[in-house]
């Protein structure tokens, strides 16, 4: 793809017998901003060390504006990082740190040229008065900001983020995360990022890679991963609370039955009597009698501050968590309906693949 | 609450220390102070006094008149000057190469990967465990058969090969995390600027500590010198020192005036570099 920044194709990496990127394919446009989502050991920080250079793949190319980069030293494939601990050089001042990847390239420019973009770099990250101290004097926003700084200094390609507001507190991350943002949108660089925060990954992302076991079980908008999620792994892993994944059977002709209730579907359904996995997200529950009702006894309630996720029993199904808007309007013990629309009832074969 | 902040304050006031306790640890530091610093006052004295009044009874710890006759004889009677340039030169050498060849040794062993690896790294640990004393004769026949005997060198590469400081400056480097040195990769830098722009001053310390054992350890060294080098001028301050006691006549004076120089830039060495070493203790113990 002739106008792609960044194309894996086919890229493998094994350590010993372990697998840990499985035949990974992606274009990514100029200017993305990508997510690369998954737990913890799914891969995500590997594939940036394989395109950084820090790694190499067992097999597979790598293309960075339509160059080969697989053999390419890291510095020389004009791909700047951002680590989740910062990695800030600690005997440097931050002008210093900043400078870093000016001073140390070839073809060394001057000093007034140096100082210059550095000096713009701390003004794009607003770090200005802070380029005579040491990293050690910072706070953890700043140091984050100094990372960036030290990254857009030299004007790379594109830009890798490795998990790089995981050690900011909660306030401070949604600050950072609407800073990265209009950086992004200022410096218009392809940018991946990499992250265990579905919440960050939904509200950064151009489009989410949803990776599991070092395989990509997704690619999409955050729109489409979360409303058409292609398994019962995405499914159940992106969107908090968690989506209710049951066993159920098909009743043919668009409907499906869990435990005693009937539900109308949008997804395929098979012919009457396979069994299919039913996905309803607690979220999508509506707090009244409608089309698809499903009905139990309140076993516990969760209060949220905006609203109560309330967890329900009934004879065949027990655990169903759903949520109530109004948080007092009923306790434990009580007996609550819930109904859902058609595109809400999500059906998965037995093998975990959206039916579609 | 209340209570929880009563017991607290009672234990802060069992942690503040009594009387007894305190006169117990001023008594052992006085000890230990005496018993480290009467043998240095009594070499002190003895340079100082002739050879007669060396034996009086009762002894005086400060003669009535200062002899500095030992001092005269050690500087234009002996070799000393010598051996104490000898001394220096060949520490300072050996500090030098040291921290070089370890540094690098212990950088490829701490961060990088290669065939072999471990291999080294066990061997290596295992020459650490065999004792000098077992190595003087297979040293003696290499040097020998090198050519060696009785140069600088024969003392100097023996030194070098001591894998002790690379297992000292690695513990330090594999502390460093790996991202620093990603980083540093992928701003541009090369290996030997990753080298020497990030690791050696961030282990700085580590490479003061280890510059300060290994010249104290060449600067006391004694047997090595003895069986290596023959001449007298070539000679280091240890064994030069102990030439001065011949088969017949012990002059007590005379060795006492060296022994008492020869400790002077050791000391000084110590006490300026004492921030460093204390910090390292200090860390090492607190790393657990």
């Amino acid at each position: 793809m002739a106008d792609a920044a960044i194309e894996f194709h086919s890229v493998s990496k094994e350590y010993g017998d372990f697998v840990a990127i499985n035949n990974f394919d992606l274009i990514m446009p100029q200017r993305e901003f990508l997510v690369l989502l998954g737990p913890s050991g799914c891969g995500k920080s590997t594939i940036l060390k394989l395109l950084a250079g820090i790694e190499d793949p067992t097999s597979g190319e790598i293309f960075v504006n339509g160059t080969l980069v697989n053999y390419l030293l890291p510095r020389d494939r004009n791909v700047a990082m951002v680590f989740q601990n910062y990695a800030l050089y600690p005997h440097m001042t931050v002008a210093q740190n900043i400078a870093y990847p000016l001073k140390s390239r070839r073809g060394t420019r001057n000093k007034a040229e140096i100082s210059e973009k550095t000096k713009q770099a701390a003004k794009l990250v607003e770090i200005t008065d802070q380029l005579d101290k040491r990293p050690a004097a910072l706070s953890g926003g700043q140091r984050q900001r100094v990372a960036l700084a030290r990254a857009l200094v030299r004007d790379p390609e594109v830009f890798v983020m490795d998990e790089p507001l995981s050690n900011l507190d909660a306030q401070l991350r949604d600050n950072m995360r609407y800073h990265l943002m209009a950086l992004h949108q200022r410096v218009g660089k392809a940018t991946i990022y990499v992250t265990h925060d579905q919440h960050e990954a939904m509200t950064m992302a151009d489009r989410i890679v949803v990776l599991n076991e070092g395989s990509v079980q997704q690619v999409g908008t955050p729109f489409e991963v979360f409303n058409s999620p292609i398994n019962t792994f995405v499914a159940g892993f992106v969107g908090h609370p968690r989506m209710n994944l049951v066993q159920g059977i098909s009743l043919g002709e668009d409907t499906v039955q869990v435990g005693t209730f009937s539900l109308e579907t949008n997804c395929k359904t098979y012919q009457k009597g396979t069994p299919v996995i039913v996905g309803l997200r607690p979220t999508d529950a509506k707090p009244e009698a409608g089309l698809n009702n499903i009905s139990g006894k309140i076993s516990a309630c969760e209060f949220t501050g905006t609203d109560t996720i309330v967890t329900i029993s009934t004879p065949n199904l027990d655990g169903l968590r759903f949520r109530q808007i109004d948080p007092v309007s009923s306790g434990v013990g009580d007996t609550v309906t819930f109904s859902y629309s058609p595109e809400h009832v999500h059906v998965f074969n037995q093998d975990g693949v959206r039916t579609t | 609450m209340m209570q929880r902040l009563i017991r607290k304050k009672r234990n802060a006031a069992s942690l503040q220390p009594t009387v007894p306790m305190v006169s117990v640890s001023y008594g052992v530091l006085l000890i230990a102070s005496v018993v480290s610093i009467v043998p240095f006052l009594y070499i002190l004295s003895t340079s100082i006094k002739d050879t007669r009044s060396l034996f009086s009874y009762p002894p005086d710890w400060i003669p009535d008149q200062i002899f500095l006759g030992n001092y005269t004889k050690l500087f234009y009677e002996t070799s000393f000057l010598n051996w104490t340039l000898n001394t220096f030169t060949i520490g300072l050498t050996i500090t030098i190469l040291k921290l070089i060849i370890d540094a690098m040794a212990a950088y490829s062993l701490a961060k990088m990967e290669f065939t072999g690896k471990r291999l080294i790294t066990s061997t290596l640990l295992m020459a650490v465990a065999i004792p000098v004393a077992a190595l003087i004769i297979p040293l003696f026949f290499i040097i020998r058969d090198m050519g060696l005997l009785n140069t600088y060198w024969a003392l100097i590469l023996p030194a070098l090969a001591n894998p002790l400081g690379i297992f000292l400056l690695r513990s330090f480097i594999v502390s460093l995390p790996d991202d620093l040195i990603h980083s540093a990769r992928l701003d541009g830098a090369s290996e030997f600027r990753i080298f020497t722009h990030m690791i050696l001053p961030l282990i700085s310390s580590g490479l003061v500590v280890h510059a300060i054992f290994t010249f104290m350890l060449q600067y006391t060294n004694f047997l090595w010198p003895l069986v290596a080098i023959q001449t007298e001028s070539k000679q280091v301050l240890t064994v030069g020192i102990s030439s001065l006691k011949s088969n017949f006549v012990i002059d007590w004076g005379l060795i006492s005036a060296a022994s008492l120089l020869a400790t002077i830039p050791i000391t000084l060495l110590f006490l300026a570099l004492q921030r460093f070493f204390l910090a390292q203790s200090l860390s090492s113990a607190l790393k657990g």
